[in-house]
This record gives C-alpha cells, structure tokens and sequence, in this order.
C-alpha cells in the first residue's frame, strides 16, 4: 500500500506546479503576492514571460514549462521503460535545457517562447513524474 | 533505522540545509536558484549524500530521504526568505542612512531600508512550503540516482 505522505506530497507538487499557471484568475492583490513568492525562483524579467489573459505570468517561460512539468508528473507518471533509464533521461532533459540557454544567451538574445516550454517541461516532468513513480514503486527494472 | 542515526540524518540534513541556504543568500549566486531551484537542491542532495557517505553500512528509505529533503528546504528556504526581512530590521536604518549619503535614488534607499509586509508574509506562507517540496524531491532522486545501493525501498 502507498504511504499517505506520498499523496500529500503529489497534491503539494500539483499546487506547487499549478501556482503560476493561475496566478492570472487572482485579484490584483493576490497577483503581487504571487509574483513576490515566486521572486525567489525565477529573474522574472517579463520579456522571457509569457502573457496570460493579460497577465505577465509571474516565472519566466521556462520556469512556467518546469513548474507545468511538475504538476504533470504528479498526475502521470512515465512509463516502466522510461523509468529503466531514467538518470539518462533526466540528465539528458537537463543537458537540453542548459544548450537551449547556452543558445540563447550567447548567441541570439531574442526568446523563443516553444523550446524554453518544452525543454522546462521535460525536465520538470522527468523529475516529478519521476519521483512519483518512484514512490509508487513504479520503477522496476531501475 | 537506530535513533542515533537518526540524529546523524537529520543533523546532516540541517547542514545541507544551511549550505543551501546560504549560497541561495548570497546575491548574484542565488540567480542559480532561477536553474530548476538548484541551490536549494544541492544542498537536500548534499544532506543525503553526506549522511550515505558517512558510513557504507547507512540505509536510507525513501521516506527518510523525504524527511531529510523536507528539512533541508525548510531550514535553506527560512535562511532565503526570512533571513533578508530580518537583515532589514536589523540593519534597515544604518544602511538606509548610508545608502542616502552617497545619493542613490530614493527607491533604492526606500528598499535596503524598509520591509515590505506583502514580501515578508507571500515568502512564509508561499515560498517556504515551495522550498520544501523541492527540497524532497531532489533529496528522493538524490537518493535513487547516486545511492540506489544504500536504499531499502
């Protein structure tokens, strides 16, 4: 049987990963408040953020596409064969996402919104999906 | 586990904790907090792996790991969030003074010498628990990707 920490801990990745993606539905106040707490995560610099109803979205893009990551893999988890390699995966994610700020802060300067998604997505994903499986015991053949 | 490991685990915990805490205190290091909360991060692996290299014979569960993440977060997270705040208690007014003297803008002065409630209250309650979940998830797969030989699970 799952230990009951375990559900506490994926409702808390949920929330901890959906926080940015709603912070547009709160009242002005609770926006600032949002974008304070989550100052100490991302530079913030709304140039790199996404617009949301309006809203400049309180974590840069990449961060929106890690935090999104997170709550996806407390929904799903990846599959057994992803998770017979998973530090491949992971480290593979990681090295993606690093080339892709290499790439655009030493060569381009200008953001490109899909890549910095998907690369945070894959990473974030990777490691919650990952450690949810794992206390799932999902992850036989590591 | 025996209490006396216990106390080792979480001790080391609380250190990692600390050395999290203070990279992600000090400015310009702490923009690799922005890197997936890396520093926090470090210092949950550091935790773990300090407490596995201790002794080859150390076991570690992956509840044990969370525990030890959790802390970790914890104590980094209150150093990242609180400690700033309370600098600015302490020292708000000296360096406020300072600050003026050498006639930087009043918005400057205005923020090395007051603290922002919303800032304050937004950490605590937000940030600080956020802390914590990184924290557990990179001491759980800390603990699995370089110690899966010392985990009981």
């Amino acid at each position: 049987m799952v230990p009951r920490w375990t559900l506490f801990l994926r409702i808390a990745m949920l929330l901890t990963g959906l926080l940015p993606w709603l912070a547009w539905l709160a009242t002005q106040g609770l926006h600032e408040v949002i974008i304070e707490s989550l100052s100490t995560f991302c530079h913030q610099r709304p140039e790199r953020s996404l617009v949301l109803m309006d809203a400049v979205m309180p974590v840069c893009s990449r961060c929106a596409g890690v935090f999104a990551g997170i709550a996806a893999g407390s929904l799903w988890m990846p599959r057994i064969s992803v998770m017979s390699r998973w530090r491949g995966w992971l480290l593979g994610s990681a090295a993606l996402m690093l080339t892709d700020v290499a790439i655009q802060d030493l060569l381009t300067h200008h953001p490109f919104h899909p890549t910095r998604i998907c690369t945070g997505l894959l990473v974030g994903w990777l490691l919650g999906g990952g450690v949810t499986a794992l206390l799932a015991g999902n992850d036989k053949g590591t | 586990m025996e209490n006396e490991n216990d106390f080792g685990f979480l001790l080391k915990s609380l250190i990692g904790g600390i050395i999290g805490g203070i990279l992600s205190s000090i400015p310009i290091l702490n923009m690799l907090n922005c890197c997936f909360c890396l520093l926090n991060g470090a210092g949950a692996a550091l935790g773990v792996t300090m407490h596995l290299r201790a002794d080859p014979e150390n076991r570690m569960s992956m509840a044990h790991a969370a525990i030890s993440g959790a802390v970790s977060g914890l104590i980094a997270g209150l150093m990242a969030t609180v400690a700033g705040p309370l600098t600015t208690l302490v020292l708000g007014k000296t360096m406020g003074k300072m600050f003026r003297e050498m006639g930087m803008p009043r918005d400057v002065v205005k923020g090395v010498s007051e603290v922002d409630l919303v800032t304050v209250i937004s950490q605590t309650c937000i940030s600080l628990p956020m802390y914590v979940v990184f924290g557990v998830l990179f001491a759980i797969a800390t603990l699995k990707l370089m110690h899966e030989d010392q985990c009981i699970d």
